[in-house]
């Protein structure tokens, strides 16, 4: 049997390793990647042959779909009101629940409850939230002297009802979180107690940098979801009023399966596809400053 | 050590400070809870209401309904009417525009004419709890619980088998390619879904898939971006140097993935199995597109014929919701303890 | 130690794995070439001889209901008892239902077609597809020659609502006509006439409404929006609604005067703007921010008064409404809707009838089934079980006696009248980017409703110009 050099024996396991995905990939993915690729390029609204458009459903995008940029701008804006602070949230409520507080396991199952109820009984709770006369967030301003808005009825404050809405669902991350707190090795704790940091200097010197790999994981997977967020849109708003919460993937589905412009809404597709690997590529670089492995290669990525 | 139990109640005198600490997280907790609990409870009151009282708003948490008096085969609406100050318990028996006609229950003969506008409606509490025996019974509820199992046990056990083995390659070896590789595998996400359904669809349909449950759980054994991306995370904040003793006592590549990483990655496993099991078991959207015949139907799918178009029964949708998402509610709170105890092992020395 | 070899243990795994990668590679066609959407061969016209199976072969006839209602658990049950008994009557012939949540129905019916599977037929599925679909609708124009269908009892307006630009691809097995609901015991209360039953009368118009509803509409102190001291930001209760239900706006303006849908005939140009539009829209505005007799969207938000809940007087809306009023608590009845000021009275009107897909393969078979389906025993059953009226007159009698075991006291005569001044062309006519044209001027139509805009002109002035632009793409892309 030929002997191998070392690296070309770690090189073949890990591509046996990875082979399950590999040809998960080959066979369920990236045909129906390309098809879209394809499509892109075409008109085809399902009941009629296709048609060769080129790039014209991009340059349609850019230069004369007004909802392309608005949808865009709605995105984006979501993204920054609500991943800083979903990150922070998650976290925060993680830190809560890793203290030593009576009845842990049932505070636990509680905030953990919203990522288990889903649909009308969601609505419905925001709709007590956000209610312009008789909502609490309203009582609760009107109690500081502040009359409320009227939410996710008004234009202007529709999109930051969505993005409050958000942090609700924190628990999600906030299991993470938790997973990542309990793995923390308390000798470093211990030795860091020793050394006489306090409790702040602990979560910024040992925490942080301990979970620094989960909150990327968030960091990248919120920043890949925040943009392809859709479902309460859909739901809740169905993108009013007036497009004030049309986000990308909902104008996406809408010319997708509204108005069956199946090719225009595969060039979106791509569009947001790169924006979303761009972001996605500047958060990997950046994670060699601020993310600390344990277990990493040397040479590895990050 | 690498980690110590953690969150047990401790019955043992605590300093004041950490008493205080604990004392501010438990009124932030506690209020935060009244908003996470706070669509249980609705969900609670609606299943048990009329489906005419579920959208009243300012809500009415406790069904009412208006009081009946039986006499002989009729059964009569109360009312409690004023007449020139005085008021008593009439029954209506009929209306003519806006003047009512009411009667004594005990003697229907003596009639009495008021002006509607003085009648109250008599209301008592009542619980419907016939919505939830007509939530299970208007659909095949024990079919779709078969297939729901099926779909999440099936697609569970693929996805630990496959996430395990690539999640170690991405996480503990080097190769050339392998990171453009792991962005490749992150850039599946990055493409809105609704742009390949219609190709994925075409696929399964050649493969002769559609209308089967195969749809739903062959592709979780070829391991999912998240997932993956998940495990891997978390593998590599497993020091190295577990690896290389577990090497120096003679344990193989896999040995290593299976004797030392995985036993060290239980609360991610957990993670990944809780996340995988809400995911697939409220899935809708999959079941939705790729199954035609009812009794292949799982939960998620079913709950949906009670949100027909201009044919809502929010009664009944929320009595079939509440019966689903007990499994989910036990499961996570039984789950957490996994979390909880850690792993204690005699560890490396620094 | 290096180069131990591998345990026993070992060889397992990795076997496993490599089988695993193995065997579904195995399975798997050459993916790798994306099959081409069914569409892209060219689309054929419904062939002139329909295939025939072959003897003794059982031809499986898919109805596809989600388009429209129907999917709901006692609705399944009626459709499901009527392709028990066909089953039960024919060899050759299976129908076999299919039931699709309505908001992913379009989805799920695309994907259908596009891999070459499409449902046989559709139903029920409303005017919207007629246009929309039509070149895999089936013209079935051959098979009513054929067959000598006759529509007599369907009267002469109705059959037309299932043409599209001249072709008939279905017909109507379901109406929805509009009325007025309204809420008597408000009535009462506010000691105000009730709305006529009788259509027609000359002195029932829009004028004569806002007057009725702005007794009906009240304050938190019982103040109506007739009287001095109204308080609108503490309303309590509406008057009239017309925007919950979604009636279409175009059908709305023809009491306005409208000479046509909104559009040319020839589908080129668009007339979002024309006076009687800006007018009616006017009328909204003026409904909601200056009478108060309707609500707007931050009132909406608030208070929820949907015509069940009590804190609506009178709701313009379709018959299917009536799925809603089971065990109401207070008394309720219907009538006509008024005249536009110049006397010009419309009742639009919402229809359900089915459509054959001219690429399912058995077309002869799928024809049988319609025709069995539009027999009067089964589209009662059928219409009854949809909330819709029956468009045959010879079934009028028999759903009026239906319906007074659910509603003893409802007139539904002022239902069968309402047919009389249905839409034609219908309110959901087809037109080319048909979604996108109306969500624009749907989004117009909110800044009416949370007063971002209260001048009719300035919004439809702005809706027209963009949904122009939208059609001028779409005709420039066509050539």
């Amino acid at each position: 049997m030929v002997k191998l050099s070392p690296a070309r024996r770690e090189a073949l396991w890990a591509y046996l390793l990875i082979s399950p995905w590999i040809v998960g990939f080959i066979i369920w993915t990236a045909g129906p990647m390309l098809a879209s690729l394809f499509l892109s390029l075409t008109e085809y609204n399902v009941v009629s042959p296709l048609r060769w458009l080129g790039l014209a459903n991009y340059s349609s995008a850019l230069f004369s779909d007004p909802l392309f940029w608005q949808s865009l701008k709605v995105t984006f804006t979501y993204a920054a009101l609500s991943l800083p602070s979903g990150l922070a949230v998650g976290l925060a409520v993680a830190l809560l629940l890793n203290l030593n507080v009576p009845g842990l396991s049932v505070w636990r199952a509680i905030y953990y409850l919203p990522s288990v109820i889903s649909g009308v009984a969601v609505a419905v709770l925001w709709q007590y939230v956000f209610n312009p006369r008789f909502g609490v967030l309203n009582w609760a301003l009107s109690l500081v002297g502040i009359k409320g808005p009227g939410w996710l009825a008004d234009p202007k404050w529709a999109l930051p009802a969505l993005a409050i809405m958000s942090l609700w669902g924190a628990g999600g991350g906030m299991v993470l979180y938790l997973a990542a707190l309990q793995s923390v090795p308390t000798a470093l704790y211990d030795a860091a107690k020793v050394d006489g940091a306090g409790a702040w200097q602990r979560l910024r010197y040992v925490t942080l940098p301990m979970i620094s790999p989960v909150i990327f994981f968030n960091l990248v997977m919120g920043t890949i979801g925040t943009f392809q967020y859709f479902t309460n849109a859909y739901v809740m708003t169905q993108g009013g009023p007036t497009n004030a919460t049309l986000f990308y993937n909902l104008h996406l589905y809408n010319n997708a399966f509204r108005y069956f412009r199946m090719g225009y809404a595969s060039a979106l597709a791509w569009m947001l596809f790169v924006i979303i690997l761009l972001l996605t590529l500047l958060i990997f670089r950046s994670s060699t400053v601020w993310v600390y492995y344990e277990g990493q290669l040397r040479g590895g990525r990050g | 050590m690498r980690a110590q139990l953690r969150g047990t109640t401790a019955l043992r005198l605590i300093p004041r400070r950490q008493a205080l600490a604990q004392l501010a997280a438990l009124v932030v907790l506690a209020v935060g809870a009244v908003g996470m609990l706070f669509p249980l409870v609705w969900m609670l009151s609606s299943s048990l209401k009329p489906l005419s009282q579920i959208d009243l708003f300012p809500p009415r948490w406790l069904p009412t309904e208006q009081v009946t008096v039986r006499i002989g085969e009729v059964a009569y609406p109360l009312y409690e009417v004023n007449l020139d100050g005085s008021i008593r318990r009439l029954v209506m028996i009929e209306k003519v525009q806006r003047t009512g006609i009411f009667a004594d229950p005990a003697d229907l003969s003596q009639r009495l004419e008021a002006n509607v506008k003085l009648a109250k409606p008599v209301e008592r509490v009542r619980l419907r709890w016939e919505n939830y025996v007509e939530a299970m019974t208007a659909v095949p509820f024990h079919r779709y619980a078969i297939n729901t199992a099926i779909v999440v046990f099936g697609s569970m056990a693929g996805m630990l088998l496959s996430t395990t083995l690539v999640a170690y390659g991405f996480a503990r070896f080097r190769a050339p390619g392998l990171g453009a590789l792991f962005l490749l595998l992150l850039s599946t996400t990055m493409l809105p879904s609704q742009v390949t359904l219609i190709p994925t669809y075409i696929l399964f349909s050649k493969l002769g898939w559609i209308d089967t449950l195969k749809p739903l759980i062959v592709p979780s054994f070829f391991a999912g971006a998240y997932d993956v991306f998940l495990l891997r995370q978390y593998f590599l904040t497993i020091p190295l140097e577990l690896d290389d003793a577990a090497k120096i006592d003679g344990c193989g590549t896999l040995g290593i993935l299976f004797r030392i990483l995985l036993p060290l990655a239980k609360p991610a496993i957990a993670t990944l199995c809780i996340f995988h099991f809400m995911w697939a078991y409220n899935d809708f959207f999959g079941p939705l597109i790729y199954l035609q015949h009812q009794e292949h139907f799982t939960i998620a799918l079913g709950l949906q014929s009670f949100n027909a178009f201009r044919a809502r029964r929010y009664d009944l949708l929320m009595s079939a919701s509440l019966v689903t998402v007990l499994p989910c509610i036990l499961l996570f709170f039984f789950a957490q303890r996994i979390f909880i105890q850690g792993v204690v092992f005699t560890g490396i020395k620094g | 130690m290096e180069g131990r070899g591998f345990s026993r243990r070992e060889v397992l795994r990795m076997g496993t794995a490599m089988a695993l990668a193995g065997t579904a590679a195995a399975c798997a066609p050459a993916a790798t070439q994306a099959p081409p959407p069914a569409g892209t061969e060219v689309a054929t016209a419904a062939p002139a001889t329909p295939a025939q199976p072959a003897a003794g072969e059982k031809v499986v006839v898919t109805i596809f209901v989600g388009m429209g209602t129907g999917t709901a658990p006692e609705q399944q049950k009626v459709q499901n008892a009527l392709a028990e008994e066909w089953n039960a009557a024919h060899e050759d012939i299976k129908i076999e239902y299919m039931y699709v949540p309505h908001e992913e129905s379009r989805t799920k019916w695309a994907a259908m077609l596009a891999a070459g599977t499409p449902p046989a037929i559709n139903m029920p599925s409303g005017v919207e597809q007629v246009g929309r679909f039509r070149e895999t609708n089936l013209d079935i124009g051959p098979y009513l020659e054929r067959d000598h269908y006759e529509l007599s009892d369907f009267g002469d307006l109705i059959p037309e609502v299932g043409k599209y630009q001249g072709v008939m691809y279905g017909i109507v097995m379901g109406v929805y006509p509009s009325v007025l609901y309204y809420n008597e015991d408000l009535f009462d209360q506010a000691e105000q006439d009730y709305p006529p039953h009788e259509w027609g009368r000359p002195e029932w118009n829009y004028a004569a409404l806002v007057e009725v509803a702005k007794k009906l509409s009240l304050d938190s102190a019982g103040v109506d929006a007739a009287g001095s001291g109204f308080n609108p930001e503490e309303q309590d209760q509406w008057g009239y609604d017309e925007v919950d239900c979604g009636l279409g706006f175009n059908a709305l303006a023809v009491a306005w005067g409208a000479k046509n849908m909104g559009w040319s005939d020839d589908l080129r140009t668009l007339y979002f703007n024309q006076p009687a539009w800006v007018e009616r829209l006017q009328w909204v505005s003026d409904a909601i921010w200056q009478w108060h007799i309707m609500a707007s969207a931050q009132q909406v938000q608030a208070a929820s008064p949907g015509f069940h809940t009590g804190k609506l007087a009178i709701d313009h809306c379709h018959s299917w409404r009536m799925g809603e009023m089971e065990e109401l608590s207070f008394h309720w009845n219907v009538g006509a809707i008024p005249a536009g000021p110049t006397g010009i009275l419309v009742a639009q009107c919402d229809v359900d009838g089915f459509l054959i897909c001219n690429r399912f393969p058995y077309l002869d078979a799928a024809w049988e089934v319609v025709k069995w389906m539009l027999e009067p025993e089964q589209m009662l059953r059928l219409d009854l079980t949809w909330g819709a009226l029956p468009p045959r007159f010879s079934l009028r009698e028999r759903y009026k006696e239906e319906m007074k075991k659910r509603f003893p006291d409802l007139d539904l005569q002022v239902f069968f009248d309402s047919l009389n001044y249905i839409d034609i062309p219908n309110h959901e006519s087809f037109i080319p980017r048909y979604g996108e044209i109306w969500d624009a001027f749907n989004a117009g139509y909110q800044k009416v409703l949370t007063g971002e805009e209260k001048n009719a002109k300035a919004v439809l002035d702005e809706v027209q110009r963009i949904c122009q632009g939208y059609l001028d793409e779409y005709w420039a892309q066509q050539s």
